[in-house]
């Protein structure tokens, strides 16, 4: 079995008379250790299956699994649980708490789990060991988007979800960022899922699966991905 | 229409963020309803009390005067000018029993009419049960706030005519029944007044109606004034207009107390032409009758006389018949009692000589005998002489036998006691043969005799003995013999003499009875003339006496007409005395009452000297203090809370601010968009806070206020000038802080408005560089106290409203145990004494002070003076406050009834003759200390005393000056007059039965019970807990609005973080307590400050609302600090309970899409 998979999992979003069908019976798996882009246009979809991945979000229908559990069973608790143990999100627009410094943002994450990975390690891993103690408004993007992966990174997740993590950063920064989860993926073997509108990352990833109106147009396996330093956009 | 865009956008904007119209909705309700509320209570209850003083036609002036009123008083009265009505009455204070309780009683005479309609119809009366009195001894009786406790209709007052010693001079009836209950304008304060019978404080007052006042004229005038109606009797215009009448009457006082001096003295000396006439006449009377007293005594003298002279004569004249006759009879006694002896001795010599014959026969009789028995004794004699003779012989010969026979014995026996066979013995029985042939017997025979000769012996012993007395007997009895023949002779001669006697006194014996019968003959004719002359001798006596009878009858009726006569003038001289006596002691009391008195005084009153008028004025001031220290701590957290909120609404429409900026509207345009918001969130909750203050706080006071007044129910009423004023400036404050929020982002330019605002970057705060403490906090808590150093606005808006909060709750709990410390306090550790138990006179009666000294009913117990009184400052006599003289007969024991302790240094001192404490709050009120001198005036005097204090105590109820014996006497100029007992009762009696055991003691007075003030007292302060109420839903509802503002503000502020958090897989309760730990340490800080402003605010409260009597601790107890702080937390956590769906429901998605 995957250790990874969804099965016609639909989503519907009603907002008064309206209804909204974002997801439309999405079926793909991942396999543990993957790098996985996730590419589509706006509106396609993508993000909402990100979520009702990462448990922030619950489908309509169909069955999601992940190392064996089903997400799409589980009540309101179980799904806090599961995303202080088993999910790591990193956000286009960081998140950090603006009130704690590099280093306490990432034990924010990391001291709730229960087997997590050393705060200050984590945080040399991602280059800013120097930082640890100023406080995020006093970071550039690129360094905020580092301490936001190395939070999720800390907490040892099973699955490392990235929306859109390069958005609000320039070419260069981002670049760096995407050699970071790449390196996070085969150096520690960790399942990372990265969502994207820019269909040059494609290159990154063992697989990609491209979404288009909430269905998945393709999934294609790719043996040898490219160096996050010498893709192009 | 072209801003139709904007205005849409600007309506949106309410929907879109309703919770924070609503908070500040809600702080414009709150600040403008506290305000309105406690401002229109004042009004409100002027109005109410003004009305109720309208309908019940309460005079506008009430006149007195120390010589009362006559008619002619009351028509110059009336004809004032600007007088509508005009009311006589009589007013008498007593002290009275019902069933088994004792009160003082204001007695006053009940209106001529009862028609509300009538004009002279002042002070009307609510009947609220039963009817008006139709007969002399039946009453109404007024029911004060408090209540009537044990009487009821058909209760019967029995008042004590000793405890007002004008009392009978006022009414001639003492008992009545209670046939109405009514409620009186005039006396709407539970404290009906002071007096001087009784405690000093008038219990209840009863009308009576007016005929039983025996008194002429009237003590009290009330009179009403035309068009005083008009105005407020609360508001000064009222006193305007009623001042001109006021002094036209003080005008006319003039005149008429100097009209009725004159009168006074007029009447006075014509009384006492009048009396000196009387006299004069009464004594011409007096005169007459007196001499023809003394002529009927005269007369009656001589007869008398003659009478006297008369009844000598006959008394002489009758002792002489006695005497005479009295000589008579004692001759014949005499005669009687001699023949009686002469009888007698008769008698005694005839049995004398019978029993002499007697003897002699039987002497004759007894010598005969004599001699026949010496006769016989003779013969006798002889033959027994013969017969010895015979038995000597007999004896001689039986002697003679046993002699030989005794040889022959001796031969034997000698010859035995030899040896036979010797030759001796044969020599020996040789001779014995030879005696035995002599004897011419055998030796057998021999043998026998020999044995039988001590048998022999002893019988010839016996014989010679028998022989030997007998002859004895014949020798004494021949003696006996001789001697009675000798006798015999003698006899023989005796009686011979004897016999020749008796027979001269036979001779003599006839002589005496032939002399006897003659003596008895004489007698008995002596004895019949005696008779006769004593017959005519009574006849002649008893002729003499009746007449005598006679004239001692007439003597008689003559005497008794005389007493009647007597009497009679007797009688008629007491008349004119006690006629005259009355006169002369009226005309001297009239001259008493006139030197006393002085000068006639009229006072003119006017409302404010009515002591329910006064209190409840007071209390409507009290009131309007009270609605200016509030409203400000809501009116400055209202500032506040708008201010933090309309900043963070700002902050949040940075963008659109600047895309409208940039769009070309105008800053004012921009800036109305937020004032209109928030005006218009503050006029909707101001509005319903306005009505809803209007309506629930003077009601609630109101409420409260029934129980220390009699008054009807009120109309909330609403007042159009406060009702601006509170709504506007409520707007006014929010607009301007509205203002000054959004003046900060306006002064920006459009460009960099459109930039994102630089996230607020996360500061160190102090704390961190306490390394042990900081490392310990979990993030969540550094985050926290991260937070409380970035807004500094936000920090001190919930600290301050948190403060208002837990310093109104302080003050509510504050004012509640200050309220229960005067009973706890005053009763407790202050008045030791249970009972004051009045007497009557200048003196407790001996049966009193025994009964008091009884150990089962009394601890113990001591003489004190206790009055009324009015104290003042030296310097200003109008400044009056009522208390209690009180004076002890024995200073240095004094403090076991009282203790007084320092106020400020608390410890306890003693009390000395010389002494002058007064109570703490008296001392205030007069702004005095110790070596100040006050002055001090009895009610029922008009002297003022002044008196230098020498110490000050702790006290919480009433007012005392307390003063020792010397210093009493160089104040006042004598002793203090003692008039009741201060006593501590004994366990194991209840009051009833100390009541009733001391009820029939002679000379008592009032006796009252420390419990039952404590009752009055503990009713009067329920009032204060509907206050407290108030208090503590206004600081609950304030600290809601201000922790649910900031917890709204919190989270909105921090949605993403929210948002973030539960990405990361934080429990709800962890996320949670991210916001909420922020409050709790705010609210705790804020509750801490809370605690010391409370101090102040309390003391402010207090010092607003204090009556004059009262005096409530300024200190606070712990319950109070631990209540306000356990309330105040109760609320952090209801709002926390309030605020937890909005973050369960914060969505992750949508807060973390995107910046903006």
């Amino acid at each position: 079995m995957a250790y990874v998979e969804f099965r016609n999992v639909r989503k519907v979003y009603q907002s008064g008379e309206v209804k909204v069908e974002a997801v439309k019976g999405v079926n793909f798996t991942i396999n543990e250790g993957e790098l996985v882009i996730v590419v589509g246009p706006s509106g396609a979809g993508k993000t909402t299956v990100l979520n009702m991945l990462g448990g922030m979000d619950a489908c309509t229908s169909g069955d999601i699994f992940l190392d064996g559990a089903e997400i799409s069973k589980f009540n309101r608790n179980q799904l806090i649980r599961y995303r202080r143990e088993d999910v790591g999100f990193v956000f286009q627009f960081y998140n950090l708490v603006q009130n704690l410094t590099t280093l306490e943002n990432v034990e924010l994450a990391s001291q709730i789990c229960k087997d997590p990975l050393d705060a200050a390690q984590c945080l040399k891993d991602v280059g800013l060991g120097e930082r640890m103690q100023n406080f995020p408004a006093q970071l550039s993007g690129g360094e905020q988007q580092r301490v936001a992966i190395a939070r999720a990174y800390a907490k040892n997740p099973k699955l490392l979800l990235c929306d859109e993590p390069t958005g609000a950063l320039d070419y260069i920064t981002g670049k760096n960022i995407l050699k970071l989860l790449q390196d996070t993926c085969r150096n520690n073997g960790k399942s990372v899922v990265i969502i994207t509108h820019n269909a040059a990352f494609e290159a990154l990833g063992n697989r990609v699966i491209r979404i288009n109106s909430g269905t998945v147009a393709d999934v294609r396996e790719n043996p040898d991905p490219m160096d996050a330093e010498r893709i192009e956009w | 229409m072209k801003n139709k865009a904007f205005q849409k956008s600007s309506i949106r904007v309410v929907k879109s963020t309703m919770t924070r119209f609503v908070s500040i909705a809600l702080i414009s309700f709150l600040g403008a309803g506290v305000f309105a509320g406690l401002a229109a209570t004042s009004p409100n209850m002027k109005q109410a009390g003004d009305q109720y003083y309208d309908e019940q036609n309460v005079m506008d002036v009430r006149m007195l005067s120390n010589y009362g009123f006559s008619n002619e008083d009351v028509d110059a009265i009336r004809s004032t000018e600007g007088v509508s009505g005009v009311m006589a009455s009589n007013t008498v204070d007593a002290t009275g029993t019902v069933g088994d309780k004792d009160y003082a009683f204001r007695i006053n005479g009940l209106p001529k009419s009862n028609d509300p309609s009538d004009a002279d119809y002042i002070n009307q009366m609510k009947l609220t049960e039963g009817r008006w009195p139709e007969n002399d001894n039946e009453a109404i009786i007024i029911r004060p706030s408090i209540g009537l406790k044990n009487i009821t209709l058909g209760s019967s007052v029995s008042l004590n005519k000793e405890s007002n010693k004008n009392f009978v001079d006022f009414l001639d009836r003492a008992e009545y029944t209670v046939v109405g209950i009514a409620e009186s304008p005039y006396y709407l304060s539970f404290m009906q007044g002071s007096t001087t019978v009784g405690n000093g404080m008038i219990d209840y007052v009863l009308y009576v109606p007016q005929n039983n006042f025996i008194i002429d004229g009237y003590t009290d005038l009330y009179a009403t004034i035309t068009g005083a109606k008009a105005s407020n009797t609360f508001e000064n215009a009222y006193f305007a207009k009623t001042e001109a009448t006021v002094k036209r009457l003080e005008t006319l006082a003039d005149q008429r107390k100097a009209y009725r001096y004159d009168e006074f003295q007029s009447d006075l000396s014509k009384a006492k032409t009048e009396y000196a006439d009387a006299q004069k006449e009464a004594d011409d009377k007096l005169a007459d009758a007196q001499k023809q007293l003394d002529d009927g005594r005269d007369t009656l003298n001589s007869a008398k006389a003659e009478y006297e002279d008369g009844l000598a004569e006959y008394n002489t004249q009758k002792a002489d018949a006695e005497k005479k006759l009295a000589d008579a009879r004692k001759k014949l006694d005499d005669a009687a009692a001699e023949i009686a002896a002469g009888e007698k001795e008769l008698n005694t010599k005839k049995s004398d000589f019978s029993s002499a014959e007697a003897e002699l026969k039987a002497a004759r009789a007894k010598l005969d005998s004599g001699w026949s028995d010496y006769n016989s004794k003779s013969a006798e004699l002889a033959k027994n002489k013969n017969e010895l003779a015979e038995k000597k012989t007999a004896l001689d010969h039986a002697q003679a036998q046993y002699d030989s026979l005794s040889q022959l014995g001796a031969l034997k026996s000698a010859r035995d006691a030899a040896t036979p066979g010797s030759p001796q013995y044969a020599q020996l029985d040789a001779q014995y043969q030879d005696a035995l042939k002599s004897a011419g017997l055998t030796e057998q025979q021999a043998d026998a005799q020999i044995a039988s000769m001590p048998a022999m012996k002893s019988e010839l012993d016996n014989n010679w003995a028998e022989y030997n007395t007998a002859a004895a007997q014949i020798s004494e009895g021949e003696k006996q013999l001789a001697a009675a023949k000798q006798e015999l002779e003698s006899g023989e001669k005796e009686y011979s003499a004897k016999s020749a006697e008796l027979e001269s006194a036979r001779t003599e014996l006839n002589k005496a009875e032939s002399q006897l019968a003659a003596g008895k003959k004489s007698y008995q004719s002596g004895l019949t003339e005696y008779n006769s002359q004593k017959a005519e001798a009574d006849s002649k006596l008893a002729n003499a006496k009746t007449k005598l009878e006679n004239a001692a009858a007439k003597i008689q009726n003559g005497e008794k007409e005389l007493a009647d006569k007597q009497k009679e003038y007797d009688d008629k001289k007491a008349e004119a005395d006690t006629k005259l006596a009355d006169a002369k002691q009226k005309i001297e009391n009239a001259e008493k009452k006139l030197s006393d008195m002085g000068e006639p005084k009229w006072y003119v009153l006017d409302r404010n000297m009515n002591e329910s008028f006064a209190t409840y004025h007071d209390d409507t001031g009290r009131m309007h203090d009270l609605a200016t220290v509030f409203p400000v701590i809501f009116f400055l957290v209202a500032a506040l809370v708008c201010l933090t909120t309309m900043t963070r609404m700002v902050d949040e429409d940075r963008t659109l601010i600047g895309t409208f900026k940039a769009l070309g509207y105008s800053n004012g345009k921009i800036a109305g968009r937020y004032l209109k918001y928030a005006a218009s969130a503050s006029l909707i909750g101001s509005i319903a806070g306005v009505c809803f203050g209007f309506w629930l706080i003077p009601t609630i006071i109101w409420n409260s206020y029934h129980i220390v007044f009699a008054l009807p129910d009120m109309t909330p009423a609403f007042y159009w000038s406060i009702a601006f004023l509170s709504i506007f400036s409520t707007v006014f404050i929010i607009c301007l802080s509205t203002g000054i929020a959004a003046k900060k982002s306006l002064v920006e330019t459009p460009a960099d408005l459109m930039r994102p605002k630089a996230p607020k970057s996360g500061k160190r705060v102090f704390l961190e560089y306490v390394k042990p403490v900081w490392s310990r906090l979990s993030f969540t808590k550094k985050v926290t106290v991260r937070n409380l150093g970035l807004n500094k606005k936000r920090l001190i808006m919930t600290l301050i409203g948190i403060l208002g909060c837990t310093s109104l709750v302080l003050t509510a709990f504050g004012a509640k145990s200050a309220v229960g410390a005067i009973l706890d306090k005053q009763f407790g550790s202050i008045f030791h004494y249970d009972a004051s138990v009045g007497f009557d006179g200048e003196k407790p009666s001996s049966e009193l002070v025994s009964r008091l000294s009884d150990t089962a009913y009394f601890g113990k117990s001591t003489e004190v003076l206790r009055k009324s009184a009015e104290a003042s400052p030296r310097s200003n006599e109008n400044d009056n406050y009522n208390v209690y003289v009180v004076s002890p007969q024995d200073a240095k024991n004094f403090t076991d009834y009282v203790t007084f302790a320092d106020p400020k240094i608390k410890n306890e001192f003693n009390f000395q003759d010389d002494s002058v404490v007064i109570t703490e709050k008296l001392a205030m009120n007069l702004k005095v200390g110790v070596g100040d001198t006050i002055m001090v005036k009895y009610l029922d005097e008009s002297s003022r005393h002044a008196v230098t204090i020498t110490g000050i105590t702790t006290n919480y109820a009433f007012n005392y000056v307390y003063i020792g014996k010397d210093a009493y006497e160089k104040a006042f100029g004598a002793l203090p007059e003692y008039n009741q007992f201060f006593a501590i009762t004994a366990k194991g009696h209840t009051n009833d039965e100390i009541k009733t055991y001391l009820s029939s003691t002679s000379g008592i007075g009032a006796i009252s019970f420390t419990d039952d003030l404590m009752g009055n007292i503990r009713t009067s302060i329920k009032s204060v807990d509907n206050i407290i109420w108030i208090l503590i839903i206004a600081a609950g509802m304030l600290a809601f609005v201000v922790l649910y503002n900031l917890t709204n503000i919190n989270i909105g502020e921090r949605q993403r973080e929210l948002a973030t958090l539960k990405v990361l897989g934080f429990y709800d309760k962890e996320t949670y307590s991210y916001i909420f730990r922020e409050t709790v340490i705010l609210s705790i800080i804020g509750c801490i400050l809370g605690l010391f402003g409370g101090i102040f605010l309390y003391r402010a409260v207090v010092a607003t609302v204090e009556p004059d009597m009262i005096l409530l601790t300024r200190d606070l107890t712990w319950q109070g600090y631990l209540g306000a702080a356990i309330l105040t937390m109760l609320f952090t956590w209801i709002v926390n309970q309030c605020m937890k769906p909005r973050i369960k429901n914060i969505d992750m998605l949508e807060s973390l899409k995107s910046v903006d």
